[in-house]
């Protein structure tokens, strides 16, 4: 499943945002050999396979296409990454193949409607007639999926990069981050199935200058998300004309929009069924002073699209300029750290432009034991840089983009409403205290004003008409045996979001928006040998006022396992979900089995439920999942 | 670069998609399908007259912007606000080649009762619709789901246009017809038509209260200096 499995760091975000950007793994495409060693060239390689069966995931709906299109279909998914290091080069490319040996049918689908319409009973005066409905519906059946289930070979990553102690230089797919992410962060996320860089070149210079370390970067490109979902089997499709100079060399042999009985090709995007996203340029530079104790650093970066494909207030401005400075002061009187990072930005669009602005802090004590963070926030109109993909097309791909603004939530956060984020002032105190090796707690309270989570505020407004108060309050605990074989970290905590106006409706009146108590845990218990059992979940209690169903619901998952040290596991999963829209209860196992310490074979069975999964305030919505699946990994 | 399987060749021409390709390759599916096992259409949904009512603009038919709307119909209320009088409500009602009769332009809107951002967004309709009204814009909505996502029902519509004193036409799309334009997951859909000729002039998926409302206001402005 592309969705990540459970891990206590996606459980449980005890790390900072900092610590999080150390702890990354090396990628394909910055691993050089290292420096000062003579090697001859080193070749590393490794395929992931994946073969999947997916059938009825019982979410279908009357009248509903896309519930009907997501079923029934198999594929056969292979990556290939292929690294040449030597001392002072790299090498890298990942192919992507994606083969689809069934799916569904547009006409099965106009069928299938009929009827669930008809067990419905008979359609209604002024309903279309069943002639008329089947119809209108294999067409919209054969519109979506003309941009699902399609045979690809795609290049996906490719790079040659030159690393001495001074200078690094890529010309391919590259990451790129600059300070917490406000004005640039282009990287991988597994949980969210992403894996965007940018295709163009990029520079590097590190030098020192009387004690005084100087770092300064230089890029250039064009925005390369991966191109094909494999929750979902939805590419994103290029205009053949829609590629704008080296965007020409970039897109070489990328997924591209086809033509098929339902969706002709036209002489542009916009108007082109399966064309879903337009090459778009990103430019930025960054330079770091950083004498002893602190650094100093400023950034820009520039979202240049040429096609506007979707209307929303980011996606539709031709040009996006963003701008820091931060100071890092990496030690504060020996017991701390703080950073600071003032943000602007300009959105250009046919008439006008537009601008916002964006605060951000992060304070740590440490007074041993006790460490306190505070992180804090004051954004007006300050936006991500979302990738221009078409909403209306590829509604599976409207979380990429190119900037990741901190949210000073816990990283798992998935309650944050519509546009929370881009007009808010407030912060997270938290508080971690280790009583020994054995035993740790930690606690959070946090409170924000939003006033773009419940009414559309583009310009950021303040007002009490918009406003909505957030208090969001945790405490857990860390447990650790003296041999470090068993362990149990255990969280508990409540959100309460109220708005300043009344809201009234079927509900009633009331000036509750949201509200929330849960539960996550990751526990393991060493039974003898290589033996231990394993124990990740969590569960939550949700009242939704405005929209949603009326009353609250509960919803969860726990995913128990049985691990044999460098063998295996055995895990049984169980997930539940009491809203009156979804299936109750959902079942699934897992087997998995180490080949070696680098290779891995994994076969899943059963029921997943859809889900929104959040890493640092990027979300999307993952569609239920019912049938097999299996999963090699091997490092040749 | 591999292409699925029984794709047809490009065509230059637009001629031949939308509705009657879309019928040909259903026919021609159900053909297939009595030797090879595939899906096969009973003869009575193939049985379809697919004529609009009265005048309306011809096919073909779609959802991209520059596209014609087809003539769908529902059942719903014209105006909530002034009875609760059912009956079938079709985009030809708005069909205004000639201005006769006063129209501009025509926004389409869907919602459903679990979707938050529609909520909002309907607290404010009314008032938008009234506003815009003299200078020709006419709203139509269509709610398609209640709040455990089933298909709306009268009890539902009803509910929906006693508490946002709603004052356009309000319709019940139990089956989806308004999926044409914007997935089911993702409302509110907002679709601004122009009632000359019924084709497209923008589409708008999610909540997008500003970027809307600014195009219909330049799209009004534009239309009177005309």
């Amino acid at each position: 499943m592309a969705r990540a499995a459970f891990t206590a760091a996606s459980l449980l975000a005890t790390t900072s945002p900092a610590e999080e950007l150390a702890t990354e793994e090396p990628t394909p495409l910055s691993a050089p050999d290292p420096i000062g060693k003579k090697s001859a060239f080193r070749l590393d390689a490794s395929n992931s396979s994946t073969v999947l069966y997916a059938g009825d995931n019982r979410d279908t709906r009357s009248g509903e296409v896309g519930t009907l299109a997501n079923d029934s279909y198999s594929m056969l998914s292979d990556r290939l990454d292929l690294k040449v290091n030597s001392t002072s080069f790299s090498f890298a490319l990942r192919l992507d193949g994606y083969a689809f040996f069934s799916r569904p049918n547009p006409t099965q689908i106009g069928l299938d409607l009929v009827e669930i319409r008809k067990e419905a009973g008979e359609p209604t005066e002024g309903e279309p007639d069943d002639p008329t409905y089947f119809r209108q519906k294999v067409y919209d059946a054969g519109t979506e999926l003309s941009t699902r289930y399609i045979n690809w070979l795609v290049p996906t990553k490719l790079s040659a990069t030159y690393k001495t102690r001074q200078v690094q230089a890529t010309v391919g797919d590259f990451y790129a981050q600059f300070g917490r992410g406000l004005v640039l962060s282009v990287r991988k996320e597994d949980a969210l199935s992403s894996d965007t860089t940018i295709r163009g070149a990029k520079a590097s210079f590190d030098t020192e200058f009387k004690k005084i370390q100087i770092e300064a970067t230089l890029l250039a490109g064009s925005a390369n998300p991966l191109r094909v979902d494999d929750a979902s089997g939805r590419y994103l499709g290029v205009h053949p004309k829609g590629k704008k100079g080296f965007q020409v060399v970039t897109e070489t042999g990328m997924p591209h929009a086809i033509e098929t009985d339902f969706a002709p090709l036209t002489d542009d995007c916009e108007t082109t069924a399966t064309c879903s996203f337009a090459p778009e340029n990103l430019y930025g530079a960054e330079i770091q002073v950083a004498p002893q104790d602190f650094r100093l650093s400023a950034s820009g970066s520039l979202l240049d699209r040429h096609t506007i494909l979707s209307n929303d207030i980011i996606r539709s401005s031709h040009q996006v300029f963003t701008g820091s400075g931060a100071i890092d002061v990496i030690s504060l009187v020996d017991f701390g750290s703080l950073y600071f990072e003032a943000a602007g930005q300009q959105r250009s669009y046919e008439s006008e432009n537009r601008s916002g602005y964006a605060l951000y802090t992060q304070l740590d004590l440490l007074i041993d034991p006790l460490v306190l963070t505070f992180e804090g926030k004051h954004y007006r109109a300050f936006y991500p840089l979302s990738s221009g993909v078409s909403t209306a097309r590829a509604r599976e791909f409207t979380q990429l983009q190119y900037s990741k603004v901190p949210t000073t939530e816990a990283v798992w956060n998935t309650s944050e409403f519509e546009n929370f984020n881009t007009c808010t002032t407030g912060g997270r105190t938290r508080a971690d205290l280790r009583l020994s090796a054995q035993a740790a707690f930690h606690g959070w309270l946090a409170r924000y004003n939003t006033w773009a989570e419940s009414v559309a505020n583009d310009e950021c407004a303040i007002a009490d008409e918009n406003l909505n108060r957030v208090w969001d309050l945790a405490a857990g605990t860390e447990l650790l045996s003296k041999s470090g074989r068993t362990h149990a970290e255990i969280t508990i905590g409540v959100r309460d979001d109220t708005t300043a106006r009344l809201l009234e409706g079927p509900w009633g009146a009331t000036h509750v928006f949201y509200r929330e108590a849960y539960t996550r845990y990751d526990a393991a218990f060493h039974i003898s040998g290589p033996y231990s059992l394993q124990f990740q979940g969590w569960h939550r209690y949700r009242h939704q006022t405005v929209g949603g169903q009326l009353n609250p619901w509960l919803t969860g998952q726990t995913v128990n396992a049985l691990d044999i040290a460098s063998l295996g596991t055995i895990a049984l999963g169980i997930e539940y979900d009491t809203q009156a829209r979804t299936p109750d209860l959902y079942l699934n196992g897992q087997l998995s089995y180490h080949i070696s310490d680098a290779s891995l074979v994994s076969l899943f069975v059963g029921q997943r439920s859809g889900a929104e999964s959040c890493v640092g305030g990027i979300c999307r919505v993952y569609p239920p999942f019912e049938g097999a699946r299996l999963d090699w990994k091997l490092h040749l | 670069m591999m292409q699925r399987p029984g794709e047809v060749a490009q065509k230059k021409s637009r001629a031949a998609s939308g509705m009657g390709r879309a019928l040909a390759s259903a026919v021609l599916f159900g053909l297939l399908a009595c030797g090879s096992g595939g899906p096969q259409i009973p003869e009575e949904l193939l049985d379809c007259d697919c004529q609009s009512e009265g005048e309306y603009p011809p096919g073909p038919y779609g959802a991209e912007l520059g596209d014609t709307i087809e003539d769908f119909s529902f059942r719903g209320l014209q105006n909530p606000e002034v009875n609760e009088d059912w009956k079938e409500l079709r985009f030809s009602d708005y069909y205004d080649p000639q201005g006769e009769k006063g129209l501009t332009l025509l926004l389409l809107n869907t919602a459903a009762v679990w979707c938050q951002p529609c909520v909002i967004e309907h607290s404010d309709l009314p008032s938008r619709a009234e506003q815009y009204k003299d200078e020709g814009l006419a709203v139509f909505s269509a709610l398609f789901q209640d709040a455990d996502a089933e298909p709306a029902d009268e009890a539902t519509l009803l509910t929906w246009t006693r508490t946002f004193g709603t004052n356009f036409a309000m319709a019940l799309d139990p089956s989806y017809q308004m999926g044409r334009f914007g997935p089911a997951a993702s409302p509110p859909l907002n679709l601004v038509v122009d009632p000359r000729d019924m084709k497209i002039l923008a589409r708008f998926i999610g909540y997008q209260d500003e970027p809307l409302w600014t195009f219909i206001e330049d799209e009004l402005a534009a239309r009177k200096e005309e």
